[in-house]
């Protein structure tokens, strides 16, 4: 396919306001009598508020209001930002409050205050005393489903679900097998650690409707939830989305936009503010499941996997907002990744007394990407042969079905990503390299480590959501157009792709493109909103036929003014309507939309208005080689050099892609070498809230990142593409680890590689 | 009541000084306390950080001098510092994020008496004393082993302030400092050694000294281990031997801790790399 616009690296129209600062984030919008919340926190892990001594804090100067679990609604609501199903069977478990008494973690909303300053709130929030009933508490999985366990749900044995998926005939594959290998692996609780924290406004506007400005990546779906929480029509909210400083699926939550309405609600509709700390955002928000695996794999004479079979206890925190959906999702990731015949799974998501598990980018994939991976590499290692051939020849191909979806691998080059990547990285050579290195030094171990992931794109297959999406385009008098998308731009890009569709189409220049800055409720066309990487694909559906039925349109208009010529002999290219077959250039679009606009008898603004329902999904590659040097002294991983390969389909703006690969492998190297939320077992307090303490890397530790794309053209990708937004950061950590265990000849079943924890495999 | 004062001289400092003083000499510690809800109501609070005489350093008779509120990138740029004692140098520049390096100063760094303290272990390497001040304008001395008590607590009398820092200068010596953080910046040592050796011609050790921060409560240099190896030739059984020695006690010293099982083999096998290095 050749395209103009699409494919080509066009710079993010909001580039330079964000560079200059001039891009107005939600906090920076301006707002008259602005009140200030502040969210008082439960100081114990599991127990129950006996009772509020509010005394201290009402006189504190500058409080207006106080507000308590006895002040909200009784009935509970799901934070989880799904599009709604009409199939109750399907719904969200609605199990949160908007303050509650029953403290079910260290840090869970138990009241408000609302003050003139945001001083007064804090030093009043720390005045309030609370009485509390304590009841014993859990920090993992494990501890929580110990028999005689005090339920943090009533009535959920402290499960949030539990389920067996089988297919094929996993005990005869078992049986069978030429070789059978098995471990435990646990992955650690990680927090999203966007730049900008979740802060919402709310207030009553003129037409006194309830208006929340919100840092989400849902504003469709909150303006659902808030209508839930409140039990009132949907259309009684607005919601408004202005520049997002990041969001990685924690804002596909609705945490704080409840309570902030909540607040304003308490004093007449005046405008509140809620902004979280850094500290609260850690624990308070949502975090990344933490799960325990058991993984077992058969394989033939000729090294195929034909079967899996595995357990997974997921660790889900206090409430269950996306809940088991996180361990299914990574019951398909193990599924599909080497399409085996023979499956089964037995998830477990586990109630605990810690921060709330929810979306985090790549949902649940990252887990089981890191136990399926690093079993195979340890098989790969001890039946002696190259790992990057053995997960070559495993992997799904293009034209294959997924035995456990069953949906077409229309396009799935990942067996290509791992070629390129072999050669592009010197991968036999470098092998060759280590082993002598090896023998050479006793105190620096070098080696390399495979990871790969095969990733839907949009929920789609196992989530049954709505996928539609929708665009509005309105030609304006000189020719450039005006897109209203409902699609949520959180700092990806995705504006800046739809506009290059939108361009493709229509046959103008990117920059005759328009996009809203804000998302509104009010104003643009229905989207679920920016989540499971589906925007380029979903939204892109939309996008296109908006712009297609538009060209239509433009083309009709331009006959009605000139009846010389057949629709179909027309085309636009470069701005200008021209004869097909000469490719002669007919009549500007500025000229001929200023007639369409104000002829007097013939002219009407042409506009599309679409709404699409997506019904397919593609499945996208990601494979990450990594070499390390092992420290064997310190327990130290250094990279010396790592890469990522991705089979997205269509590439629709390379700068744009790389940007988001690179990201997703810092984020992944973090993920696999240092990050972990860390918890008190004395008393269930959070250790490491804040980002002093939580050790992100810094600049300083991540090393060059290499980033290579295949770019077959998908049949079902409005143009050709796939899922690109989550799938970097799954591969690098079992990548990683698997080069730490080709190094030093030793299996490490747990991440974060810390040196600490290196060395002690070393020395066991 | 908090008082604030910004003295611009030394003179001018003393007569704000009370029972009540607590200093900021950069503020990357007491900012941080403050954030955290640390009480300075009733405290006097004296900013060091606008007076000229506190910065710098000088060279007198094959020592230094460092004044207190010298930045740690003020020295990691010294020409002296990083002629005289490079290890400092080296120290300096793996505290905190360049921020910090900015406005954090060395007095700041003996004074809160951090176990994790960077330029600590260099300048007990070179012999540090700490210049003392009172109220009054007398001076006073003190070894840097002695001034430190525990954690957190030093000998520094309520009515006196640190005015500067002096070491030997170990021109001729070989240095080496080495720090293991939770990440490669921003971060505060878990471990940190720093070492020094001077050679004869015949290959024997003339001096050497060896420090280990972090791992202890308190930054400790190891005299009777520098004093027996003095006129030995290094070898791998004398690395082994000084490794293991060192490791063992600052186990005694440390007590076994949660963290021991990772800190204690690899104090060993740093001081054993960083002697090996030394030797080449």
């Amino acid at each position: 396919m050749d395209f103009k616009v699409v494919g080509t690296s066009q710079t993010r129209w909001d580039a330079e306001a964000k560079v200059t600062g001039k891009a107005e984030y939600t906090r920076d919008i301006p707002m008259h009598n602005l009140l200030y919340g502040k969210v008082v926190r439960s100081k114990i892990a599991h127990g129950r508020v006996i009772n509020y001594n509010l005394e201290e804090a009402l006189k504190v100067p500058g409080v207006i209001k106080i507000l308590t679990a006895d002040d909200v609604p009784e009935h509970t609501y799901s934070t989880a930002g799904h599009p709604h199903k009409l199939n109750v069977k399907f719904q969200d478990k609605k199990d949160t409050n908007i303050f509650t008494r029953r403290v079910r973690y260290f840090g869970d909303a138990i009241g408000a205050v609302i003050a003139e300053t945001e001083l007064a709130a804090e030093i009043a929030v720390n005045k309030i005393k609370i009485d509390y009933e304590q009841w014993p508490f859990y920090l993992n999985s494990t501890d929580a489903l110990q028999p005689g366990a005090k339920e943090i749900h009533d009535g959920s044995g402290n499960l949030v679900a539990d389920t067996t998926n089988e297919y094929g005939d996993v005990d005869k594959a078992f049986k069978e097998a030429k070789y059978v290998f098995e471990d435990e692996y646990h992955t650690q609780t990680v927090q999203h650690c966007h730049l900008e924290t979740m802060v919402a406004y709310a207030y009553k506007d003129v037409d006194n409707r309830w208006v929340c400005i919100s840092s989400t990546q849902i504003p469709h779906i909150c303006r659902h939830i808030l209508g839930d929480a409140f039990n009132m029509p949907f259309g009684r909210f607005r919601v408004i989305k202005p520049f997002v400083g990041g969001g990685f699926g924690n804002k596909q939550d609705i945490v704080i936009e409840p309570l902030v309405m909540a607040m304003s609600m308490a004093v007449d509709g005046k405008p509140v503010v809620l902004e979280m700390t850094r500290e609260e955002l850690f624990v308070c928000s949502r975090v990344r499941h933490a799960n325990d695996y058991k993984m077992k794999i058969a394989i033939d004479e000729n090294y195929h996997i034909t079967g899996i079979d595995m357990d997974v206890l997921s660790q889900n925190g206090a409430y269950t907002s996306h809940g088991h959906t996180i361990a299914l999702v990574g019951e398909e990731a193990a599924m599909e990744l080497f399409n085996v015949e023979n499956f089964r799974a037995r998830s477990r998501t586990v109630y605990t007394n810690t921060a709330v598990g929810g979306a985090m980018r790549a949902y649940g994939t990252p887990q089981a990407a890191f136990a399926l991976n690093s079993l195979a590499g340890k098989a790969a290692r001890e039946l002696g042969i190259d790992q990057l051939e053995f997960q070559m020849k495993n992997v799904p191909k293009s034209g294959e079905l997924c035995n456990g979806t069953q949906v077409m691998f229309f396009t799935s080059e990942l067996s290509e990503c791992l070629r390129v990547g072999r050669d592009s990285f010197d991968w036999v050579k470098r092998n060759e390299d280590c082993k002598k290195f090896n023998l050479d030094n006793s105190d620096r171990k070098r080696g390399l480590g495979v990871g790969t992931l095969i990733y839907a794109t949009n929920t789609k297959p196992h989530s049954p959501s709505i996928e539609s999406s929708g665009c509005r385009l309105i030609l304006n008098q000189d020719g450039s157009v005006k897109m209203m998308i409902g699609a949520t731009e959180i700092g990806q890009g995705s504006d800046t792709v739809l506009a290059q569709m939108a361009a493709e189409v229509l046959g103008i220049s990117y920059d005759n493109v328009y996009v809203d800055k804000y998302t509104d409720t009010d104003v643009s066309p229905f989207d679920p909103g920016s989540f499971a990487s589906r925007q380029t694909y979903v939204s892109g559906m939309a996008v296109k036929k908006a712009a297609e039925v538009l060209k239509v349109k433009i083309l009709e208009a331009y006959i009605l003014f000139t009846p010389l010529y057949s629709e179909i002999d027309l085309d636009l290219v470069d701005g200008y309507v021209v004869f097909k077959k000469t490719g002669k250039k007919l009549e500007s679009l500025g000229d001929l939309a200023l007639k369409t606009y104000y002829d007097f008898h013939k002219g009407n603004c042409l506009t599309a208005d679409v709404s699409i329902n997506c019904q397919t999904t593609a499945y996208s590659g990601t494979a990450c080689l990594a070499y390390v040097e092992v420290d064997t002294k310190t327990g130290k991983v250094e990279i010396l050099d790592i890469m990522n390969v991705h089979d997205a389909g269509k590439i629709i703006n390379p700068m744009l892609a790389s940007g988001q690969v690179e990201g997703g492998m810092a984020m992944g190297i973090a993920y696999g070498l240092g990050e972990e939320l860390l918890y008190d077992y004395n008393n269930g307090k959070p250790l490491n809230n804040n980002l002093l303490d939580y050790k992100m890397p810094t600049c300083m530790d991540v090393p060059d990142l290499k980033v290579a794309f295949v770019e077959p053209i998908d049949p079902t990708g409005p143009f050709g593409n796939k899922s690109l937004g989550e799938p970097p950061l799954s591969a690098p950590a079992p990548a990683i680890r698997n080069a730490v265990a080709n190094a030093i000849g030793l299996e490490i079943n747990s991440i974060p590689l810390t040196p600490q924890r290196v060395l002690e495999t070393l020395n066991k | 009541m908090l008082n604030y004062f910004r003295p611009k001289t030394i003179k001018e400092c003393l007569e704000f000084i009370t029972d009540e003083r607590v200093y900021i000499a950069g503020g990357t510690d007491l900012m941080v306390e403050l954030k955290k809800g640390h009480d300075l109501s009733n405290k006097t609070v004296i900013d060091l950080t606008h007076i000229p005489e506190l910065s710098g350093v000088k060279k007198v008779y094959g020592e230094l001098e460092i004044m207190a509120c010298t930045t740690h990138d003020d020295i990691v740029l010294n020409k002296d510092v990083n002629k005289c004692l490079k290890a400092l140098s080296l120290a300096c520049r793996t505290v905190g994020s360049p921020q910090i390096r900015n406005k954090g100063t060395v007095g700041g760094s003996v004074g809160t008496a951090s176990p994790a303290s960077d330029p600590m272990p260099a300048l007990m390497l070179a012999d540090g004393r700490v210049v003392i001040i009172n109220k009054k304008g007398e001076m006073r001395e003190e070894k840097l082993e002695d001034f430190i008590i525990k954690p957190g607590v030093t000998t520094l009398k309520n009515d006196e302030m640190i005015l500067s820092l002096k070491v030997k200068s170990l021109e001729d010596y070989k240095q080496s400092f080495f720090k293991i953080g939770r990440r490669k910046a921003l971060a505060i040592a878990r471990l940190n050694f720093a070492m020094a050796i001077l050679m004869n011609n015949d290959e024997t050790i003339k001096d050497i000294r060896i420090v280990v921060g972090a791992a202890l409560p308190v930054t400790k240099r190891f005299y009777d281990i520098e004093k027996k190896l003095i006129g030995k030739k290094i070898t791998k059984e004398v690395i082994e031997q000084v490794s293991k020695q060192i490791s063992e006690q600052v186990l005694a010293i440390a007590g076994p801790r949660k963290s021991s099982e990772y800190k204690i083999p690899v104090i060993r096998n740093v001081i054993n790399r960083m002697l090996k290095e030394m030797e080449v």
